[in-house]
């Protein structure tokens, strides 16, 4: 069982949480010239990586919100988490 | 055919009445149940004054903005769920006017108020065994040291989604759960509470 820490609510069980994959991907603007490609590589492409890993949590069972968490994807180690809107930890952009 | 509309507890059916008439005994574990409450959904931004202000003064008393804190004052009790949004619990003969006040007082903000009276009902545990029952399979930390009187925290209790808080140092808790679970956790309540005794009180 991980504890995870919600933003608002503080640390609580995996049990209250749901999974949302990878995080900060973007909806592109300008659909109407997008190739199957580009749709693809949207819709479906993660990066799966080894190690850090910056995805969406949603605490579903508590305060219902979405956040942002930095995870080892080796260790299962959350090593920080961060408000949706927010800048990922040690982000350039 | 009948015109006439009878609200019932989503629990009518296990007649938790009745069963109160028999006493506690030496039950570990003592439920009853608040029913048939007004239950009111407010969204609205925290972070806007005249939205904070306008609210509190129509419930008379503070919309808690501290994550899970719980505010009571005037017959109103108001529940932290997320950071722009509340549940209000008041009577059952005040929600609907409630409605129509916080929408008056609170127009041309972005809020959205909605009763949901009909969709929960409200169960208390008391008793010497009722921690050690939450801790079976609440996965909250129910120590004095993280949850305490005034806080509220959404979790779960068994699978049932639930809205809990601990009324006083006894402990006793107060749950709020959705009327589609109450069947389910009342069930899983008789097997899981059945080694403490379980009884009812009105
Ligand atoms: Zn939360």
């Amino acid at each position: 069982m991980l504890l995870i820490t919600c933003p608002w609510c503080g640390v609580r069980s995996q049990t209250e949480f749901s999974y949302g994959g990878e995080a900060h991907i973007v909806r592109p603007l300008d659909t109407d010239a997008m190739n199957d490609a580009e749709w693809g590589d949207y819709v479906f492409m993660r990066k799966n990586s080894k190690g850090r890993h910056l995805e969406q949590w949603n605490h579903a069972m508590g305060c219902r919100r979405w956040f942002n968490a930095e995870r080892d994807t080796v260790t299962y180690r959350i090593k920080s988490v961060y408000k949706v809107g927010e800048k990922a930890p040690g982000a350039a952009e | 055919m009948s015109n006439t509309v009878v609200a019932e507890s989503p629990l009518v059916r296990f007649k938790l009445n009745e069963r109160a008439a028999k006493g506690t005994g030496n039950a570990g574990v003592i439920v009853n149940e608040r029913a048939l409450l007004g239950h009111v959904n407010l969204r609205g931004d925290a972070q806007d004054p005249r939205f904070v202000s306008a609210a509190s003064q129509v419930l008379g008393v503070d919309v808690p903005t501290a994550a899970n804190t719980v505010h009571e004052a005037q017959g109103n009790t108001v529940y932290w769920l997320g950071p722009n949004e509340w549940l209000i619990v008041t009577t059952g003969e005040r929600a609907t006017a409630l409605v129509g006040e916080l929408r008056k007082a609170l127009a041309g903000l972005f809020v959205a108020v909605t009763e949901v009276s009909g969709g929960q009902t409200v169960l208390v545990f008391r008793g010497r065994s009722a921690r050690a029952l939450f801790t079976k399979e609440c996965p909250l930390d129910l120590h004095p040291r993280s949850f305490r009187v005034g806080q509220c925290a959404q979790t779960h209790l068994a699978k049932a989604p639930i809205l809990i808080r601990q009324l006083d140092g006894e402990p006793t808790y107060e749950i709020v759960v959705r009327r589609s679970f109450s069947d389910y956790l009342w069930l899983w309540l008789e097997s899981a509470a059945a080694e403490y005794g379980l009884a009812m009180s009105k």
